[in-house]
C-alpha cells in the first residue's frame, strides 16, 4: 500500500500558515523518500485526489477509502494515490485558491500525475480553473457533484464524472412518508443558497412552496434553532441541510449540530446524506458516500486502464437511496411498510437471532444433543438400576434355590442328625419313667437325665436353626464383619452328617489368627457348602476306582495381611484339564445330576466381594478349589 | 428269664444317644456294653455271652453294614438290630438280607426297642439250642463203630435188614444187633427218629 496522505488538517482555529509550512516540510521529506521507491515501480500510476471536504468529515473518508480500495484491488501494480483536501467549507476565497494553486504546483513539480479525481463541486471548480496550468494533459474524473451543478461547456477537456441526483421533491417525498398529512417543512441549518452542495434545492423551493408551507429556520443561533424546532406545529417535518456555524459564528461539525437539534425537535428530520441518518436524522433520500466513492473508483480505474476520459459520457450516480433510522421511525410512529420501495432501515435493534443465527442453531443443536444424551443416559441408568435390582432379586432366588437344593441333597443326613438328639431324648425320658416307678427313686440319675435331655434339646434346636438360616428367604443382604473361620466351622457342622453318611472324612484346618471379612456370612457359607458338597460328590464318583482314602479337606490361610486363601481339596476324580475354566460357567456340569449352577453361584458370590476363585488338579488325584478374599481392617463385631 | 446274663452291645458314635440307651437298657435289666465305633466293636465283641448288638447304620469309619459283614466273617452269631437315624430303605433291605434281626429308626420307643431285643434274644436262644443239639448228636455219632456207621447209613436210606446183610456180607442177625446198638447210642426210639438225626447231621436219607 502506498497511500501518501500528504496533508492532514487538524487545524480549524490555529494559525493556518504555521500548519501549512509544517506540511510542506513533511511532504518534501516524504516525497524525497518515496522517490526512490517510485523508481522501482515505473509502471505504477499516480492519481491525485482533490477533495473539497474536511478530510475528517464523514463524507470524505468513506469516499476516499472506497476509491482507494477499488483502485488497489483492480490493478496489478498498486497506484500511487496522492490526496489533497481543500476543506473549502471552511476556507474559501480567491486568495485561498491561489495559495493552493502555488502549493500544488511546487509540491508536485517533479511528479507525474496520471489522473485527477475530484470530490465535490468546489474541487471540480478548482481544478477546472487551474488544470491547464498545473497538469494540462491529465484527465479528470469528478464525483459528488449535483447534476444541476455540471454545465458541460464549462468543463475542461478530457473530463468525465458522475453526477448526483438529489431534488427538493425527494425531500418532500420523504417528509410525507415521515409525517402523514404533511403541511409544512421547516428548514434548519445553513441557508440553502450558501451550501454549494445543496444549491439546487434553493431553486426548486418555489415549486414545492406551491403545495406546502416552507419555513426557514436557517441562519439563526443554535439555541434559537433548537427552541423553534421543539415547538413546531403539527403536520410539520424538519429538513436539515448542513451547518458549520450558526449566525453567531460559532462553529459546529454538521452532524453534531444535527444531533443537538434532533434531541429537542418535536418533528422528524429529513436529511440527505447517510452520516446524518446516524446522527439524529429520521431519514430520506440520502447520498451514500461509500457507494459514490466506489463508482468513482471504478470510473477512475477505466481511465487508468487506458480509456479516454473524453470518450466516457457523464453518468448519473446510483448513490442516492432511501434510508431511514428505525429508532426515529418508532419515535414518530412511522410504519416501515409505508416507506418508499427499496428503503433501507438502519439501527433496527438486531435481535440475537439475526446476529447469531448459526451460533444459536449450533448451540441449540449441541444442547439438544446433550439433553438427549443426558436423557438417554438417565434412561439407561434407570433401566440399568431396574435390571440390576431384577438381577439381584434373581440372584437371591438362585442363591435360595441353590441352598434349597443343598438342603434337599442333605435331607437324609439332616434328618439323621436331628434324630440323634431326639432318639436320646426319648430314651432318656422313658428311662426316667421307669426310674420314677422304682423304689427308692434314683434322684441323681434323674438329674443327669434331665441335664442330658436339655442338652439334646438344644442340640436339636441348633440343627433346626442352622437349617432355617440356610433356607431363609432373605430380601436384604446382611453385610457385616465376621471371622471367616467361624463360617468355615459352621459349614463343617452342616456338612459333617452328610460326610459321615457317605463315609467321607471331612477335616478342617483353620488359620490360627482371626480372618475378618466384610461380607454376608450366609453367602460365604453357601460357597463353602457348595464346594464341599462338590468335593464329596467327586469322592463318591471315585469310589470304585480310588483306594481307601476318602478325604475332603478345608483349609484357611492368611496371605500377607490383606488376603485370605481358602482351599477345598478332595481325593475324588479330579477335573479334566480342558474343563478347569469352564466349570464356573452357568449350566456347565460334569455331574449326571447337577444344575450346573453351583460353581457359577460360587464365583458370582466370591467376585461380588472382590475375590477370585479357580480350580486345580492335585498332583496325586483329586481336585483343589482355591479362593482368595480381601480381608477387612475392621474387627469382627 | 434272667436278663442280667444277657449282654447288649450298643455300637453308636453319638455319645449322647449311647448314654441314653445305656440307661434305658440298664434300668430294663440288661447288661450293656458300649462301643463308640465299628472298629472298636469288631475288636471287642465276642459271642461268649447270650446277647445281641444294637448297631447304628451311619458311623464314621466302619459303618453299620460293613461291621455286620465283618462280624459274620469272623463267625460272630450275635443277632444284630440296626438303629438308623433316618429310614434309608435301600440300607435296610441290604441289612435284612445280610441277616439283620431288625431295623429300627431313631427315635425308637422303649417298647419297640425292648420287643426287638427280646425277639433277637429268643432267636439267639433258638440258634444256640439247635447248635447244641447238633453238637450232642455229633458226639454220639462219633461213638459208633465203623460197622455200626455202615449199618446206620443203609438204615436211613430205607434198606431192609436182609438187604443190609446181603450188601455187607454179614448175617441178618448181626445186622439186627448193630442196628439195636446204633439206636441205643443215638438215643433214637424209632427208625423215623434215626432218619431225623441223619437229616440234622447232613447224611443222605431215603
Amino acid at each position: 500500500m502506498r497511500f501518501i496522505d500528504g496533508t492532514y488538517f487538524l487545524a480549524r482555529r490555529e494559525g493556518f500558515m504555521t500548519q501549512r509550512i509544517a506540511h510542506i516540510l513533511i511532504c518534501l521529506f516524504i516525497s524525497f523518500v518515496s522517490e526512490r521507491a517510485l523508481a522501482a515501480e515505473l509502471s505504477a500510476k499516480s492519481i491525485l485526489i482533490i477533495d473539497q471536504y474536511d478530510p475528517s468529515s464523514p463524507i470524505s473518508r468513506p469516499v476516499r477509502n472506497a476509491i482507494r480500495s477499488v483502485l488497489e484491488s483492480n490493478t496489478s501494480v498498486s497506484p500511487i494515490i496522492y490526496f489533497e483536501p481543500l476543506n473549502t467549507q471552511r476556507f474559501n476565497g480567491a486568495r485561498y485558491w491561489d495559495i493552493n494553486y502555488n502549493y500544488l504546483k511546487e509540491k508536485y513539480r517533479d511528479k507525474e500525475i496520471d489522473l485527477i479525481v475530484t470530490i465535490g463541486p468546489t474541487a471540480l471548480n478548482f481544478i477546472s480553473a487551474y488544470r491547464s496550468s498545473l497538469w494540462p494533459s491529465t484527465p479528470i474524473v469528478f464525483g459528488l457533484v449535483d447534476e444541476t451543478a455540471v454545465a458541460n461547456p464549462s468543463l475542461p477537456p478530457d473530463t468525465t464524472g458522475i453526477t448526483v441526483h438529489r431534488t427538493f421533491q425527494m425531500v418532500v417525498d420523504a417528509a410525507k412518508v415521515l409525517v402523514p398529512g404533511l403541511k409544512r417543512i421547516a428548514l434548519v441549518g445553513a441557508p440553502l443558497a450558501d451550501d454549494i452542495n445543496r444549491r439546487q434545492y434553493d431553486w426548486q423551493l418555489p415549486d414545492a412552496g406551491s403545495q406546502l408551507e416552507i419555513i426557514e429556520y436557517t441562519n439563526l443561533l443554535m439555541s434559537e434553532m433548537k427552541q423553534r424546532a421543539s415547538k413546531l406545529p403539527d403536520h410539520t417535518a424538519l429538513f436539515y441541510t448542513a451547518m458549520l456555524n450558526d449566525s453567531d459564528g460559532k462553529q459546529y461539525f454538521s452532524e453534531e449540530a444535527l444531533a443537538e437539534i434532533a434531541e429537542v425537535a418535536n418533528a422528524p428530520i429529513v436529511v440527505d446524506t447517510e452520516p446524518q441518518v446516524a446522527n439524529g436524522g429520521s431519514g430520506g433520500f440520502v447520498l451514500m458516500p461509500q457507494v459514490a466513492g466506489h463508482e468513482l473508483g471504478l470510473l477512475a480505474q477505466r481511465i487508468i486502464d487506458g480509456e479516454s476520459a473524453s470518450k466516457i459520457p457523464i453518468t448519473g450516480s446510483n448513490s442516492v437511496r432511501p434510508l431511514f433510522n428505525w429508532r426515529e421511525l418508532q419515535k414518530w410512529n412511522v410504519n416501515v411498510s409505508d416507506l418508499p420501495s427499496g428503503s433501507e432501515v438502519r439501527f433496527r435493534p438486531v435481535n440475537a437471532w439475526d446476529l447469531y443465527r448459526w451460533q444459536i442453531i449450533s448451540i441449540t443443536i449441541v444442547v439438544s444433543l446433550l439433553i438427549a444424551m443426558i436423557a438417554g443416559l438417565l434412561f439407561e441408568r434407570r433401566r440399568r438400576r431396574i435390571a440390576e435390582a431384577e438381577s439381584k432379586s434373581r440372584l437371591r432366588q438362585i442363591l435360595l434355590m441353590d441352598r434349597t437344593l443343598i438342603a434337599g441333597a442333605m435331607s437324609a443326613s439332616i434328618a439323621h442328625e436331628l434324630n440323634q438328639p431326639l432318639g436320646a431324648i426319648l430314651a432318656n425320658c422313658e428311662t426316667a419313667q421307669i426310674l420314677l416307678k422304682a423304689e427308692p427313686i434314683d434322684l441323681n440319675l434323674l438329674k443327669e437325665i434331665l441335664i442330658d435331655v436339655e442338652h439334646d434339646d438344644k442340640r436339636a434346636a441348633d440343627i433346626i436353626r442352622h437349617l432355617r438360616a440356610l433356607l431363609k428367604e432373605r430380601n436384604e443382604v446382611d453385610i457385616k464383619v465376621f471371622d471367616l473361620n467361624d463360617t468355615i466351622r459352621s459349614t463343617v457342622s452342616i456338612i459333617e452328617p452328610e460326610a459321615k453318611k457317605r463315609g467321607i472324612r471331612l477335616t478342617c484346618h483353620a488359620a490360627k489368627s482371626a480372618l475378618p471379612i466384610f461380607a454376608d456370612d450366609v453367602h460365604l457359607e453357601q460357597v463353602f457348602i457348595n464346594l464341599t458338597m462338590n468335593a464329596m460328590d467327586a469322592v463318591d464318583v471315585a469310589r470304585d476306582t480310588s483306594t481307601e482314602d476318602r478325604d475332603v479337606e478345608i483349609k484357611t490361610a492368611l496371605l500377607g495381611d490383606s488376603e485370605v486363601e481358602v482351599s477345598v481339596s478332595d481325593t475324588g476324580i479330579g477335573i479334566p484339564s480342558d474343563k478347569l475354566k469352564r466349570i464356573f460357567e452357568p449350566f456347565f456340569t460334569t455331574k449326571s445330576q447337577g444344575t450346573g449352577l453351583g460353581l457359577s453361584i460360587v464365583r458370582t458370590i466370591i467376585e461380588s466381594y472382590g475375590g477370585r476363585i479357580w480350580a486345580e488338579n492335585r498332583p496325586s488325584h483329586g481336585a483343589i478349589f482355591r479362593l482368595r478374599l480381601p480381608l477387612t481392617k475392621a474387627q469382627p463385631s | 428269664m434272667n436278663s442280667r446274663n444277657n449282654v447288649i452291645h450298643v455300637v453308636d458314635d453319638d455319645a449322647s444317644f449311647r448314654k441314653s440307651i445305656y440307661r434305658l437298657l440298664s434300668v430294663s435289666g440288661y447288661r450293656v456294653v458300649l462301643h463308640d465305633s465299628g472298629d472298636r466293636a469288631l475288636e471287642n465283641i465276642s459271642n461268649v455271652d447270650r446277647g445281641c448288638i444294637l448297631l447304628d447304620l451311619q458311623m464314621s469309619g466302619l459303618n453299620g453294614i460293613e461291621l455286620q459283614e465283618r462280624l459274620e466273617k469272623v463267625g460272630n452269631a450275635l443277632p444284630i438290630i440296626f438303629i438308623s437315624g433316618h429310614g434309608d430303605i435301600s440300607a435296610s433291605v441290604r441289612a435284612i438280607k445280610a441277616g439283620a434281626e431288625d431295623f429300627l429308626t431313631k427315635p425308637v420307643s422303649k417298647d419297640v426297642l425292648l420287643g426287638a431285643i427280646m425277639r433277637a434274644l429268643e432267636h439267639y436262644d433258638q440258634g444256640q439250642e439247635h447248635v447244641s443239639l447238633i453238637n450232642s448228636l455229633r458226639a454220639r455219632f462219633g461213638t459208633l463203630t465203623a460197622r455200626e456207621n455202615e449199618v446206620f447209613a443203609l438204615v436211613v436210606l430205607g434198606r431192609l435188614n436182609k438187604q443190609i446183610a446181603h450188601q455187607l456180607g454179614i448175617a441178618e442177625r448181626t445186622v439186627k444187633a448193630h442196628r439195636h446198638s446204633v439206636m441205643q447210642k443215638l438215643e433214637a426210639k424209632s427208625v423215623a427218629e434215626l432218619v431225623s438225626i441223619a437229616v440234622k447231621l447232613g447224611h443222605p436219607v431215603a
